[in-house]
């Protein structure tokens, strides 16, 4: 009978079709919208066929099964939600270099506190892999430096700086954070040429926080690490600020701020940026 | 001109194999025809036992996976 004889979708049906190239994917799946996109892109892959979502904090602690994975698979594409990349130095940690690195900020996603993922924004990320662009990024991050790098060919250092603020942009965030934000975009812009020389690639990322996170507005990350943990002696504090409160719609609000050597900064200055940037990078 | 079918009744991977042919089609500027074969009894008429496939000039070239862009730019060059 015709019925007996229907054609399988390979769909769910635990068919292992011959011809296609085994992948495996890691996402960095970090508390962010941009993150979060990165794992709701992985699990899309899966089901599509592209390759096999597995666990990156198995990765990170080595779990031989995942391992053997890895070792079975003809490629490994790492997924990530930002330039700090912490999947592809999980990777890079065990020992292996990955064939795809996709970013999601690099494909024009913005990064934030919201965890309200677009289904447009995991399309972005899914396309990006079935088109191979991931390998465009492998290839620049290989590529010799052509400055005073060793030019072996091996990862190419990278400094990410991140300023993360409440508000959608530098002209609507407090003033102090937009005094912060301007300044620490100078300073990325006048370190950048020293740094290229130096081999060192150089990554400005700003990431929207939600009202809510307002504690965390007016903060800098250095490849992850926070600016008051790079400067000796520096404190977190907060102090009075109109503007946030109008930003989040209550009549009063504390913003962070800083206290080193004696004096309190609002507005976080360049030489303290700076230090902050050649230290995470041992240059200090 | 290249005929290119694509077998397959909608699931999420026959919507990706048309999705990764029309950008392949695309970024290589060919002149192509796509046919979406979405009808069982049209399907099982021509032999199709596992979906999606994808046939190009009437040979199967991928059958019951999807290849990625980059295969899909060699499939229609010749290549694979």
């Amino acid at each position: 009978m015709r019925e007996q004889n229907l054609p399988r979708c390979a769909c769910g049906s635990g068919v292992e079709p011959a011809g296609g190239t085994k992948r495996i994917i890691f996402a960095c799946a970090g508390a962010s919208n941009a993150g979060q996109v990165s794992n709701e892109a992985a699990v899309q892959l899966t089901k599509e066929g592209y390759g096999n979502i597995a666990c990156t904090a198995s990765l990170a602690v080595g779990t031989p099964s995942t391992r053997k994975n890895v070792e079975e698979a003809d490629e490994v594409i790492v997924i990530d939600g930002c330039p700090v990349g912490c999947a592809r130095q999980i990777a890079e940690r065990a020992g292996i270099t990955p064939d795809q690195e996709i970013v999601v900020t690099d494909l024009g996603i913005k990064k934030g506190g919201s965890l309200d993922l677009s289904e447009e924004d995991v399309e972005t990320v899914v396309s990006a892999a079935w088109e191979g662009r991931g390998r465009e990024t492998r290839k620049r991050r290989s590529e010799p430096s052509g400055g005073r790098g060793c030019g072996c060919g091996g990862s190419m250092e990278t400094l990410v700086v991140e300023w993360r603020h409440i508000g959608s942009d530098v002209e609507e965030t407090c003033e102090r954070c937009g005094e912060t934000g301007r300044t620490v975009m100078g300073v990325v812009e006048e370190l950048r040429p020293f740094l290229e020389e130096e081999g060192i690639t150089v990554r400005f990322v700003e990431t929207v926080l939600p009202d809510e996170a307002i504690a965390e507005s007016n903060s800098i990350l250095f490849n992850g690490v926070a600016l008051e943990d790079l400067i000796e002696g520096m404190e977190v504090t907060s102090t009075p600020c109109c503007s946030c409160a109008c930003i989040i719609g209550q009549d009063d609000a504390e913003c962070r701020a800083v206290k080193y050597n004696g004096e309190r900064y609002e507005a976080i200055p360049p030489e303290l940026i700076a230090r902050a940037a050649l230290k995470v990078l041992g240059l200090e | 001109m290249v005929l290119i079918e694509v077998f397959g009744t909608g699931c999420v991977k026959c919507r990706r194999m048309i999705k990764n042919v029309e950008t392949a089609v695309k970024d290589l500027g060919i002149d192509a025809e796509v046919r979406k074969i979405e009808s069982l009894d049209e399907i099982m008429d021509r032999g199709v036992m596992l979906t999606p496939t994808l046939y190009v000039d009437g040979e199967p070239k991928a059958v019951g996976h999807v290849p990625c862009v980059e295969d899909l730019r060699r499939i229609l060059l010749g290549e694979m």
